[in-house]
């Protein structure tokens, strides 16, 4: 049966993603036996240094209806674009802590061209267009706003 | 609705406003109430689309204040 590609399939979720969450994910397309190639994109909270400071954790907040919905408008267009088997895009909201999985995105599709093509696209049109904001929680407890430069309005 | 470090400035993630028809009397409201909204980046989106022009409004509409996205 292939996957209805319509459905509106919720993308955020509370707290980090686990690794045990991946490998099931992955283990769910065994079935899925038109699929040859797969990716994944992690998004990892970074410990960057603020004024000397380190980042400990993020935390995320989103509008999340206008997310959704974004998030299903992205799904769209890249289906229509590339000739994707299925996809599937999670990201937290809630404190992800360094090191911790904030942002899952797994792509699949008959042969590999496609997918490393769409993953990189999805993955750019999250950072653009997703309202999504991260506070940045320094070691000392005080907080920064995260700010995604490639991307932020001039 | 305010979102990320708009929500910090202005204290809360919610406000309701009345006798506001369009985006540019909003805004007139928004600076004299949090005058530190003149100096920061964000985008206003009118029910969920986000607008570039200015633009009309009308009752019961969600007006939200967007900073700089932060995704991924």
């Amino acid at each position: 049966m292939e996957e209805k590609k319509h459905k509106i399939h919720k993308v955020i979720q509370q707290g980090a993603i686990s690794g045990e969450f991946i490998a099931t994910s992955i283990n769910k397309h065994s079935s899925k036996t038109t699929i040859g190639a797969h990716t994944i994109f992690l998004g990892q909270v970074r410990s960057d240094k603020k004024d000397g400071k380190e980042v400990v954790a993020i935390e995320y907040s989103a509008y999340e209806e206008m997310a959704e919905k974004e998030f299903h408008i992205i799904r769209e267009e890249a289906f229509a674009k590339y000739n994707l088997t299925c996809m599937h895009i999670h990201h937290s909201i809630g404190l992800v802590k360094a090191g911790e999985i904030s942002l899952f995105v797994f792509v699949s599709a008959p042969h590999r061209d496609d997918v490393f093509t769409a993953c990189a696209d999805i993955v750019t049109q999250i950072k653009k267009r997703v309202p999504i904001w991260g506070k940045e929680i320094l070691e000392d407890g005080t907080h920064l706003w995260k700010i995604n430069n490639k991307y932020a309005d001039k | 609705m305010f979102f990320g470090e708009l929500a910090e400035i202005a204290g809360t993630s919610k406000i309701t406003v009345q006798h506001i028809t369009d985006t540019a009397s909003l805004y007139a409201y928004l600076f004299e109430q949090y005058p530190t909204l003149k100096n920061r980046t964000y985008r206003l989106a009118v029910n969920k689309n986000v607008i570039n022009e200015k633009q009309h409004l009308k009752n019961g509409d969600e007006v939200a204040l967007l900073p700089p996205y932060a995704g991924g």
